[in-house]
């Protein structure tokens, strides 16, 4: 069987600049102060990483702040392009990312508006969002907010909004960072129940952790990363543990 | 109310859609028309919202400028000319659609640069649906002006259906540069700065104020290096001289669309995987 993401010996090589600006002026100092001079320095976010997921399964993507777990989602996602090595996914499949909430909301417009424009943003037609929006509000639980602007809503309703929107996107895919950080208990509540209908419907699910509690929960096969390689991947609780050691151990 | 998911192998493709090339990347801006639409009226909506007189401000705009180069040209300077406000017009309101295209679409990658980094779309998404901004807002006020403006001097003609035609090229043409220029901006954020000082010499370059047949044939042939000139006559030709566009206008403004769109979209596409590491 074909697996539905299949990431072949990526790498990810960033480029941290330092005194970067794009201007003329600052450029054409830098020819004479030396020490204002735009420096490179290579990051190497991911190094010769292999991972193929099939349908149905749910990963746990663990490690260390700065291990290249966000770097993974977005080169599925295809945010971000690998520098080397393939990142490939099924032809067709929808993939839907949560990788920070709310992005592309605008405070200025209504709970209404945002929920069609952010819906439109991940790619869905006019029919398909008519269709989703009832379900949108039900979720949210906002029913009577939907035609308040945004920015008069409290950080929470705003979140609850952006989540409500992700969860009925309906992808093959669901990319997930760290949104458990947030909220209160309720609704992270919902979303681990909103996870288990999504697996429970045979989808697909990659999940960025801190969380061993959650990661145990929703995973039943977990990625170590450290350092942008691959440390372990198999199952969830001898990932969690090796991570649980890992931690134990200074970072360097 | 989850879908089950779809359980036929595919072929594998890469992530990020690199392999889509300039007709695969047109086939999926077709796919995201929705958010393009949604964009328009985002901008649309948020332009007039709070505001008591909303859309009247974009009428007045362009009449508070006809009245300056009125009051310039022919009471002070006593150029006079007939149909100065109608060409006037003609002028400026496309101009407007150019210049505030060029200008929206030129940070259209920059200043949306959460968007880029965390959500997967057809980056020609943003700066199409500025120029489409621009378009609605150009329709809006030609339709206000144009018919009130066709009463007055009695040039209305049949030559007047090939003013849509007219609009479309200058869409294709402003689409491009807008895309360009967003993809320019993406690299080499001076861009922005130079192209406040060219669409400043455009204007001048562009027969809006002045009138194109006072002008010394020599001069006129370096006026159409200005890619607004043959949009520009093409308008005032239909519409106030209630002819079809004289052949080198229509050849220029075919010439432009093309090799503007096309241009753009290609320089778009080629380099739309690099933006998100550079914002």
């Amino acid at each position: 069987m074909t697996p539905l993401i299949d990431i072949r010996n990526v790498s990810k090589r960033y480029w941290l600049r330092k005194n970067r600006s794009g201007d003329l002026k600052s450029r054409v100092l830098s020819m004479v102060h030396t020490d204002k001079r735009e420096t490179r320095e290579e990051l190497w976010a991911l190094r010769d990483v292999s991972i193929t997921v099939g349908r149905g399964e749910s990963v746990g993507l663990i490690g260390r702040n700065g291990s290249g777990k966000s770097t993974m989602l977005k080169l599925i996602a295809g945010i971000h392009r690998p520098t080397s090595g393939a990142c490939l996914v099924s032809r067709g499949i929808q993939i839907g990312t949560l990788i920070e909430l709310g992005i592309g909301f605008h405070l200025e417009l209504s709970g209404r508006e945002n929920v069609y424009l952010n819906a439109a943003i991940h790619g869905m037609s006019a029919a398909q969002i008519a269709e989703i929006y009832p379900a949108v509000v039900e979720y949210s639980g906002l029913r009577d907010f939907m035609d308040v602007q945004l920015k008069n809503y409290s950080s929470g309703m705003h979140m609850r909004l952006a989540f409500a929107v992700a969860a009925n996107l309906d992808p093959d895919v669901l990319l997930l960072d760290e949104i458990f950080a947030v909220g209160d208990e309720e609704f992270q509540k919902q979303c681990r129940r909103t996870m288990e209908q999504f697996l429970a419907a045979g989808k697909t699910i990659l999940f960025v952790s801190h969380s061993s509690y959650t990661v145990r929960e929703v995973c039943r096969r977990v990625c170590l990363l450290e350092h942008g390689r691959l440390l372990f991947d198999g199952p969830a609780d001898k990932g969690l543990a090796a991570y649980q050691k890992l931690m134990r151990q200074p970072a360097g | 109310m989850i879908r089950q998911t779809a359980t036929a192998d595919r072929e594998l493709v890469d992530a990020a859609g690199a392999d889509l090339g300039p007709i695969g990347s047109l086939a999926a801006l077709v796919q995201y028309r929705e958010l393009i639409r949604n964009l328009v009226f985002k901008d649309l909506k948020l332009k007039y919202r709070g505001s008591v007189f909303g859309f009247l401000w974009s009428l007045l705009n362009p009449m508070v400028m006809m009245v300056v180069y009125l009051v310039a040209f022919k009471y002070i300077m006593q150029i006079r000319g007939s149909g100065f406000v109608f060409l006037l017009l003609l002028g400026i309101l496309p101009w407007t659609f150019f210049a505030s295209s060029a200008g929206m679409g030129a940070g259209a990658i920059v200043d949306n640069g959460g968007l880029l980094k965390t959500v997967h779309f057809p980056r020609a998404v943003l700066p199409l649906s500025s120029v489409l901004f621009n378009l609605a807002q150009f329709l809006l006020t030609i339709l206000v002006f144009l018919p009130v403006m066709l009463a007055i001097y009695r040039t209305a003609s049949p030559a007047l259906v090939l003013f849509p035609v007219v609009v479309v090229l200058q869409l294709a043409m402003t689409a491009g540069i807008a895309l360009a220029l967003a993809a320019g901006v993406a690299f080499f954020r001076d861009i922005r700065h130079l192209l406040d000082i060219a669409l400043m010499v455009m204007f001048w370059t562009t027969p809006i104020v002045y009138d194109y047949t006072q002008i010394p044939a020599l001069w006129r042939r370096v006026l159409f290096l200005s890619p607004m000139t043959p949009f520009v006559l093409a308008y005032q030709q239909i519409c106030y001289y209630g002819r079809v566009p004289d052949r080198e206008v229509c050849i220029a403004a075919i010439v432009y669309a093309t090799v503007g769109f096309c241009g753009g979209f290609l320089i778009f596409t080629r380099f739309q995987h690099d933006f998100v590491e550079q914002i």
